[in-house]
């Protein structure tokens, strides 16, 4: 699994990151089955708040 | 103390849980998804890019299968709220990033010290009316810092206001005018209307927040963690204030 985030440098308030290349094809080739890849797309987090 | 639950924090059970029962992490955007979240975030929401990389390489430092069982052996535990009245699972303090990576390789269980409780009934109202009042003024969260500084994020597409009491850092909008808006509102002196550039809801969030007093501002920020009437005060101050000129 190859893993390194780029970083949106414009914005230094906010700095952005996102997976670089193909997070979907990443967990697949570690054996993370398809079906679940797809769940994690559609379920949704809540928060705790405290 | 938390809003949807009371805990007791002398009380807790070490055990696995299967992971599927995780419905909520502290740390993550709430309405993205396991995969969204981790595929891009932002440290502004507690996500730490090292962290994440950290957690997310343990899957080339062991097989598959002992990657999954890794969880329920955990050397130090995360700490899970279980809701006794819905059977779901809180992450309710650190190891977002561990958990976040449960979720998405597919873990069956994870090892957690699981704090037993209920609802409160009380405290769920008061969060919806509180997300309620989110949603009017398209607020995405209200947090403080440790040195009780307020910051407010406005939802605006897909664009985030950050109000830090006296001056605002307005990113990825109006891409011709952000540093003179920037300027000149850092130096606001109740004249925004001359902004006319900005959109009105935007304006009129920022007249609201500035025309408060301080103790208008503690209505905002306080409903999540008070126990007292502040929040519907406030909001029937806004309610009375709305017709106000900008």
């Amino acid at each position: 699994m190859r893993i390194d985030y780029n970083i949106d440098s414009e914005n230094e308030e906010q700095k952005i990151y996102t997976f670089c290349g193909d997070l979907e094809k990443e967990l697949l080739s570690i054996g993370v089955p398809i079906e679940h890849i797809e769940e994690m797309k559609k379920r949704t987090l809540k928060t705790f708040l405290f | 103390m938390n809003i949807l639950c009371d805990r007791d924090l002398s009380s807790f059970e070490i055990k696995s849980v299967p992971v599927e029962k995780i419905v909520g992490v502290r740390r993550a955007f709430p309405n993205k998804s396991v995969f969204d979240n981790i595929k891009q975030f932002n440290e502004i929401n507690g996500f730490d890019v090292r962290k994440m990389i950290d957690c997310l390489e343990y899957a080339n430092k062991m097989q598959y299968k002992e990657l999954l069982n890794s969880y329920s052996i955990l050397p130090d535990p995360v700490d899970l709220v279980h809701i006794i009245d819905t059977d779901e699972y809180y992450l309710s303090d650190e190891h977002n990033h561990t958990t976040m990576c449960a979720m998405i390789f597919n873990a069956p269980f994870i090892k957690a010290k699981v704090y037993e409780c209920h609802f409160n009934q009380k405290r769920i109202e008061k969060y919806h009316r509180t997300m309620n009042f989110y949603k009017e003024y398209d607020i995405a969260w209200i947090e403080k810092d440790a040195n009780c500084n307020i910051k407010i994020v406005f939802n605006r597409n897909d664009n985030l206001y950050c109000f830090n009491y006296g001056y605002i850092n307005i990113a990825k909008c109006f891409n011709d005018i952000v540093a003179e808006i920037e300027e000149k509102l850092i130096s606001y002196n109740g004249a925004a209307y001359t902004y006319n550039k900005l959109p009105f809801s935007f304006l009129k969030k920022f007249y609201y927040w500035y025309s408060m007093t301080s103790k208008q501002k503690e209505y905002v920020t306080m409903p999540l963690y008070s126990e007292n009437n502040y929040f519907n005060e406030f909001l029937i101050y806004l309610n009375k204030d709305r017709n106000r000129r900008i």
